[in-house]
Order: C-alpha cells, then structure tokens, then sequence
C-alpha cells in the first residue's frame, strides 16, 4: 500500500514537472509516456526486445559469478594472489566502455555477444572485490581458533572459507543485479542487434521521446522487480542454508 | 550628471547592437566549413550571427524546445520531425545536396544490391536515419529484401571507419567525411553514390536535400528584414567557401579535430550551395514524402506548407 502511495506521489511530481517544463520533445507528460507504453504493449517486437535483455542479463549474471568467486576468493585467501590481480581488475573497472567499443566490436562482431562481453567485463570487478573483500573479513577468531587447535589449512579453507561461500554469491548477486540491466542496455544502445538498448536507439534517432521513456519504463520495472525476486529468494535460502550448517 | 549621460548613452548603444544580434545553431563537423566565414567574420551582414556548434541531435533539440536559438542548420529530416512534434519552426532553404556514399573494402566486390545477398552491410546509428532509408529503398527496388536477404547492422560511424580499415567490415552505407576516413590510403572504394540513384530513381537532379538552414516562426515574424539578412549571409558564406576552398579549410581548423587532407579529400564528393525554399520545395517534398511512406514510424507525417513558409 505504501508502495503505491509512493508511486503516486512520483507520478504526481512527473505531471507537475513536465506541465511546469512545458516542452514535451524534452519531458513528455506521464500521460505521454503510458500511452506509449500502451502501443508498445502491442507490438510483438517489444516483447521480443524484453525477452532478448533478459537472457542476455541472466547470461552476464551466470559468467560474472561463475568466473568472478573464484578468482575474489584466490584473491581473498592469498595476499599476494591479491596484489598480483588488483592492478589488472582496477584498469578494467575504471576504463570507459566506449575507449575499447571498437575492440569488443573488432572480437565479438554485433549481436548478442558484444553487449554481453562488456558488461561482463564492466560486472566482473564488482563481483571479485565484493568476494575477496568477504572472504578477507571472515571471522579471523575461527581461523585463529582452527590454528590453535591445529586444523590443516585445507580442512580451514574447505569448512570455513568454503562454507562462507555461499553468502558472498547471495551478496555478489544483490549487488550486481540493480546494475546489470543498466549496463546492457547502454551497451545493446552501443553495439547490439536487439534488445530495449536498440530500441532506445531507434527511438531516439527519431526523437519518439515519450516512446524513449516509455522503454525506460520497462527497463526500471525489469531492474525492479529483479532486484525484489533476489532480496526475497536469497533471504529464504540464507536461513535455510544457515539452519542446515 | 557627466556619468549619467554616458550611462544613458552606453546603454542605448548596447540596445543597438542587441538587436541586430542573433543565435544560429550549426552542426559540428564538415558542415561547419560552410558557417567558418561567418563566425570568423570573413562574411558579415547587418546583423550579427552569433553562431553555437552541437555536437549531437540531444543539444539542438534542446536548444530549440528552450527558445534559446533563432535560426537553426539542421538535417532536413531532423527539422521536419521537429515540426511534426509541434515545434514552430520553418526551412528557409537547402544547402546540402551531396554526402552518403556506399564503400566497399578493397577485397570486395559490388555489382548491385543483389551482389549483397547473405552479406552485412554496416551504417551510422540506427534504423530511420536518411542513408538508412534510402539503402532499404534501393534494396527494394531491385527485388532484395532487407534485413533477410541482406543485414544491415547500426553502429557509430567512428566505430564503422575502424572496423571497415581494420578488414572486419567490407559494406558500409556513410556520409562524408566518414567516406574519406574509411577509404583513405587504399582500404576501400566508392561503390555508389546515392545521390545520382536517387535522381534516376526520382526522376530529379542527383542531389538529396540533406540538411538546411531553419527559422524559429516566432523570431521570424517579429524580424523579417534580419531573416532575409541572415539568409543572404549565409548564401554569401558558402560562396565564399565554394570560391575559397583552402582558405575555408584553413580557418575552419579550429573548430575541427579532422585532419585537414581528410576533409579536402572528402569536400570534393561533398556539395553546398544555397537554394531558397521557393526553389526546392519540391525537392523537399518528395524527399520527405518518399520517407514517410517508407518509413512512418521515422517520418511520422510530412510536414504541411506552414514547414516552408512562417
């Protein structure tokens, strides 16, 4: 109920902003907006551009997990590991996507595999710094304790490294899921075949601004909703998981 | 009182000269070459041109929803959206006619759109902009159907240059100077001009109205002597350009990061010069009118007469 109150007093702002502005070209109306919004509800290609961002992100979300873990744990557990990597993750992390457009395009060619190599690589070190920072902050008195008691540093990494694993992906995920579909849609706007990303672009080439935001709309709600199905699974799977240990 | 009478007397002046000063918006890039006499006060007028270069469509089109130009040099197909979005705004004639070109990389052939059957071919930033919709025509035309037979892939131009030089792309649909920058040095050649399959196609001289000088209707109805002043400047700046190429070059060097061998390369397949509306409307319309019917969601509506006269 909250929520829609919420909603409301935003779209109220929108309407008195756009009526104060009065240039639609710039700030359509909400009014506007929805109406777009509504042509786009019929048309199958929106549906088809919604179902492309949406694999393409799960995809971006499986790879920057998958890689980024265990390269953040190595990272985590070894100091050197770690001052060896950092340099490297740091650069890739500051570099602006569009310094290196024409490489990605150069590799990967346009289509599905350009916008996912770079928001990969623009995910990446957000999810080893995020792993490597939990698994440095683990409870150093459980490891002081296991050495005391002369547990063997395998036994150290597989029980106690190992098993904070888990919360560092939940974490990993929360993190990166409000920003991947920020960062494929630029990128599908940069150098992608399909997608909202490619529709924006189109939108804008004619100046459709209410259209424009209207696909804007979709991406929020995408990002939205995403980012509540995690918060909400993840809880329950942590407390299941931590039962269990 | 000596202060006061040099107060009244300053201010009357700087009245004065307010008046005759007005904002134009121009492009930046090649089509800037044309304007560098006038903002370098080569060609003058009566009034004074305070001229501002965008960089991208966001800038002029907010630039011209917040009244803060008077005249304004846009693609004409820009300014014809404009209008059909409501904006006050009118051409007051076309200046360039010559620009998009089909290149082809040196190890490629073309021999007709129906050479390009299961081949891509690359074209600066998204669906609907001119060369775009031309390419899907001329596609059309010869029996092709685009994006099945042939796929056409939106990239910036930039992006397309290094691509096309670096042998990853070997069909790129360009406007100028981008033309120049992917051929240069031997990479590639010029397949097609699309202006001159435009003109047989249409029936009409091969040349496309491709961008134009605009007014805002408001300035316009409240200074018609310094519209007509204006448009004479400007006539007199691309003359002066057309008659002056190198000098034109030379002072537009400032405004430009193109190398200048680039842009001498690229002027000579590029055409300006100054045509009134009252003498292209034609042109204009059947340009326009082609696009809508090609592309609606581009080109929602074409413009009515008040688009040609304020």
């Amino acid at each position: 109920m909250k929520i829609l109150f919420g909603i409301l007093i935003f779209l109220i702002l929108w309407q008195i902003f756009s009526v104060i502005l009065n240039v639609p070209l710039i700030l359509p109306s909400p009014y506007l907006t929805f109406e777009s919004l509504y042509h786009l509800a019929l048309q199958r290609e929106t549906y088809q551009a919604i179902f492309s961002t949406v694999w393409k992100s799960l995809l971006v979300l499986l790879i920057v997990i998958a890689i980024g873990t265990p390269v953040g744990f190595l990272m985590g557990i070894n100091e050197s590991v770690y001052q060896i990597f950092r340099p490297a993750i740091t650069v890739v992390q500051a570099v602006p996507v569009i310094s290196w457009l024409a490489l990605v395009i150069f590799v990967w060619g346009i289509g599905w595999k350009g916008p996912v190599v770079i928001s990969f690589l623009s995910l990446l070190p957000i999810s080893i710094f995020t792993t490597a920072t939990g698994v440095r902050s683990t409870d150093r008195n459980l490891i002081e304790m296991a050495k005391v008691y002369k547990v063997s540093q395998i036994r150290i990494i597989r029980t106690i490294y190992l098993g904070s694993l888990v919360p560092f992906i939940f974490s990993t995920v929360e993190v990166i899921i409000g920003d991947v579909w920020k960062v494929i849609i630029v990128s599908e706007y940069l150098c992608g075949s399909d997608g909202i990303g490619v529709l924006i672009s189109w939108a804008r080439q004619y100046v459709d601004v209410p259209r424009i935001y209207a696909l804007t709309i979709i991406a929020v709600a995408l990002g939205i909703t995403s980012e509540r199905f995690v918060k909400f699974f993840f809880r329950k799977a942590l407390k299941k998981w931590q039962i269990q240990s | 009182m000596k202060k006061i009478a040099f107060l009244i007397l300053f201010s009357v002046i700087v009245t004065i000269s307010m008046a005759g000063n007005v904002t134009l918006i121009n492009p930046l890039g090649p089509t800037t070459i044309p304007i560098a006499p006038i903002m370098k006060g080569v060609v003058t007028g009566s009034a004074t041109i305070n001229v501002k270069l965008w960089q991208n469509t966001d800038e002029a089109i907010a630039m011209i929803a917040s009244n803060q130009t008077d005249f304004a040099v846009l693609p004409v197909t820009l300014g014809a959206i404009l209008y059909s979005k409501g904006i006050k705004i009118s051409l007051l004639g076309v200046y360039e006619w010559k620009a998009f070109y089909l290149v082809v990389s040196s190890g490629a052939t073309f021999t007709g759109w129906k050479s390009l059957v299961g081949k891509s071919v690359y074209t600066p930033e998204g669906r609907g902009q001119t060369v775009d919709v031309l390419m899907r025509y001329m596609m059309s035309q010869d029996g092709i159907t685009p994006d099945k037979d042939v796929k056409i892939y939106y990239l910036q131009p930039q992006e397309i240059v290094a691509l096309f030089r670096s042998g990853k792309i070997d069909y790129a649909a360009l406007p100028e100077p981008f033309v120049t920058m992917a051929i240069a040095g031997g990479y590639g050649k010029i397949a097609l001009d699309f202006q001159k399959v435009w003109g047989e196609e249409m029936n009409l001289p091969d040349r496309i109205p491709i961008a134009g000088l605009f007014v805002m209707d408001n300035f316009a109805i409240s200074h018609p002597q310094t519209v007509i002043d204006v448009e004479q400047t400007f006539e007199r700046s691309i003359e002066w350009m057309n008659q002056n190429t190198d000098q034109a070059l030379e002072i537009s060097k400032t405004y430009l990061s193109i190398p200048i061998s680039i842009l001498k390369e690229s002027m000579k397949r590029m055409e300006f010069y100054y045509v009134p509306v009252s003498k292209c409307k034609s042109d204009v319309e059947i340009f326009l009118s082609k696009l809508n019917e090609l592309y609606p969601q581009g080109m929602p509506s074409v413009p009515g007469k008040d688009f040609y006269e304020y």
